[in-house]
């Protein structure tokens, strides 16, 4: 299968199911609001060392924030509830609680629930205050700027982690232009983000390692300067290879991303540089839920 | 379904206990002619006090009632009362749940140590409205009281939780003693609103005639929780839609310093309708 010249793969990327909540980060401008949700989103693009997954969702207008003012979503993923729990509560009371002006709401509801302000309220020192609005309990919390609104819980839902895809470029500067724009089309659809800096992933890893205190090292089949020391695919012409790892709310969210993200890779093309797309996988030992290239660009 | 209409036939000498036409008590009668009523310190039947049409016992019409009933909707738990008329005292007196809707005035003790549910009254209501009893600890425990008109003093008194929004003006101390929930009034409210209030929040319109020396002034603030609950409010229906216009700034007030109370008057600075 060819796309404008571009050749991909038949093979499929492997996701496993993690745990996620999407939290409403808003501020008196979209700038802190940004601020606080690049902070949170920090030091969390892969959960073999950062704990979660995390990045922005999109830009919320201020009539589609429960405050009115502007602010963006974001979406956490960890391996498991206790594990998002634990994140939620140092990520938004050290980033967000922290942004001069914020405030926290959830962004999904659910029957399972974690704590927000549930745990960052004792930052109050006693002088925390609730309201009821609607059913849904809310914290103010009385800090130095005024006060930081946070809603008492948010919803976690199931949830996948790992779709992915790789880009075989002829240098890293034409990869990085291809995915720069697979990247802003990602963006484009909800419920998935892609969690790694800049949503490009420029050392993807492999299960496992030769050192036993390594969960994960360098997938040396698509490494360039491996190609003939290691049993590798990459032609001759490849001398870069860029990976965009996407996490989703569903299975319909990550296969739309990865449709947006490999089309719009696709349209540079081989005179741009690009010459292959691949996916990452196991075997399918380590994932459920496998999303193989041709099928979601049928 | 057409609701089940209980239409006053008599002019009332006495007062007249309606406690028993509820929505919860009629899904069981057999006959709502034979429910037993209250008329002073007699007993009387439904059918000798109303005429009675409709159906629906889930919503319930109550026409020509005048300032002498009480206890409209007293413990009821759902469904609706529709009051074409005067709701009297003790309206929603320990509802936990449901909506009654008052058409005309109300009496004293509206709301009073409600637990859940939803008043609406388009008239002027009375005093102690959403106030715990004499002998109780607290007063309304949760639920929406709303009089569009002017209510009268002590409302909200010993309140723990829930709110109450007066459209138009209200008496002399309001919040008095509240512990917590919420209390809006939109209009101009009377002397020394949230004496001896524990914790809570007291938002008044415009300046009250007099506030508590142990009230205590921090100036102007800008409020950001006003935001998301002006929004809230403004999504109640297409007559709440004002709030949308409401901004965040106030003049806060703490106190009452003389009970240790943590609680908290917003004066509106900007609440043009």
């Amino acid at each position: 299968m060819k796309i404008n010249g571009v050749t991909i793969d038949d093979t499929f990327a492997e996701a496993f199911p993690m745990k996620a909540t999407r939290l409403i980060i808003t501020a008196m401008t979209l700038k802190y609001a940004y601020i606080a949700a690049n902070s949170l989103t920090g030091f969390a693009s892969s959960v073999i060392a950062c704990g979660c997954e995390a990045d922005i969702e999109r830009e919320l207008k201020p009539e589609e924030t429960p405050d009115g003012r502007p602010g963006v979503a974001i979406i956490m993923f960890a391996m498991s509830k206790a594990q998002l729990a634990d994140q939620l509560t140092r990520r938004v009371g050290q980033s967000v609680m922290t942004t001069a002006t914020s405030a926290c709401f959830a962004g999904t509801h659910s029957d399972t629930m974690l704590p927000l302000g549930k745990s960052l309220r004792y930052f109050g020192d006693g002088h925390q205050i609730s309201k009821i609005l609607d059913g849904i309990r809310y914290w103010r919390i009385p800090v130095m700027h005024g006060e930081f609104l946070c809603e008492e819980t948010t919803g976690v839902v199931p949830a996948i982690g790992g779709g992915n895809f790789m880009v075989m470029a002829k240098t890293s500067r034409h990869g990085l232009n291809a995915c720069e724009k697979a990247v802003k089309a990602i963006r484009a659809v909800d419920g998935a983000v892609t969690t790694f800096p800049g949503g490009i992933v420029g050392s993807g890893s492999k299960v496992g390692s030769k050192y036993s205190f390594l969960p994960a090292s360098t997938n040396e089949v698509f490494c360039p300067t491996l190609k003939t020391r290691v049993n590798s695919t990459l032609t001759e012409e490849v001398g870069s290879v860029l990976e965009i790892v996407i996490d989703g709310l569903n299975e319909e969210a990550i296969r739309k991303a990865m449709r947006a993200g490999i089309e719009a890779v696709c349209i540079n093309g081989p005179e741009k540089g690009i010459f292959r797309i691949s996916a990452g996988n196991y075997g399918g030992k380590l994932g459920p839920h496998h999303f193989h290239l041709r099928e979601i660009l049928k | 379904m057409k609701p089940l209409i209980f239409t006053l036939k008599k002019k009332l000498q006495r007062r007249l206990d309606l406690s028993a036409l509820t929505p919860d008590r009629l899904a069981a009668a057999q006959e709502p002619a034979e429910i037993e009523l209250e008329y002073g310190a007699s007993p009387v039947r439904a059918g000798e006090m109303f005429s009675i049409s409709g159906e629906d016992a889930g919503h319930i019409e109550l026409r020509r009632t005048t300032a002498l009933v009480t206890r409209i909707g007293a413990h009821m738990t759902q469904g609706q009362i529709s009051v074409k008329a005067h709701g009297g005292s003790y309206l929603g007196y320990r509802m936990r749940g449901g909506t009654i809707r008052v058409n005309g005035d109300c009496g004293d003790w509206l709301g009073c140590d409600m637990d859940w549910g939803r008043i609406d009254v388009e008239g002027d209501a009375g005093d102690y409205i959403g106030a715990g009893t004499r002998t109780g600890m607290y007063g309304m425990r949760d639920g929406l009281i709303t009089v569009w008109g002017n209510a009268g003093n002590r409302i909200g008194e010993k309140m723990r939780r829930g709110m109450i929004m007066i459209g138009a003006d209200a008496g002399d101390f309001s919040g008095a003693c509240m512990v917590a929930g919420t209390i809006l009034i939109l209009g101009k409210s009377g002397k020394l609103p949230g004496y001896g209030m524990k914790r809570g929040t007291i938002i008044l319109g415009r300046r009250p005639d007099r506030i508590g020396a142990t009230l205590a002034n921090c100036g102007v603030l800008k409020m950001e929780y006003l935001r998301l609950f002006f929004k809230q409010l403004s999504r109640m229906g297409s007559r709440y839609r004002f709030f949308r216009n409401f901004g965040p700034e106030v003049r806060m007030y703490t106190g009452d310093t003389a009970n240790n109370g943590k609680g908290e008057i917003m004066v509106l600075l900007n609440a043009a309708r």
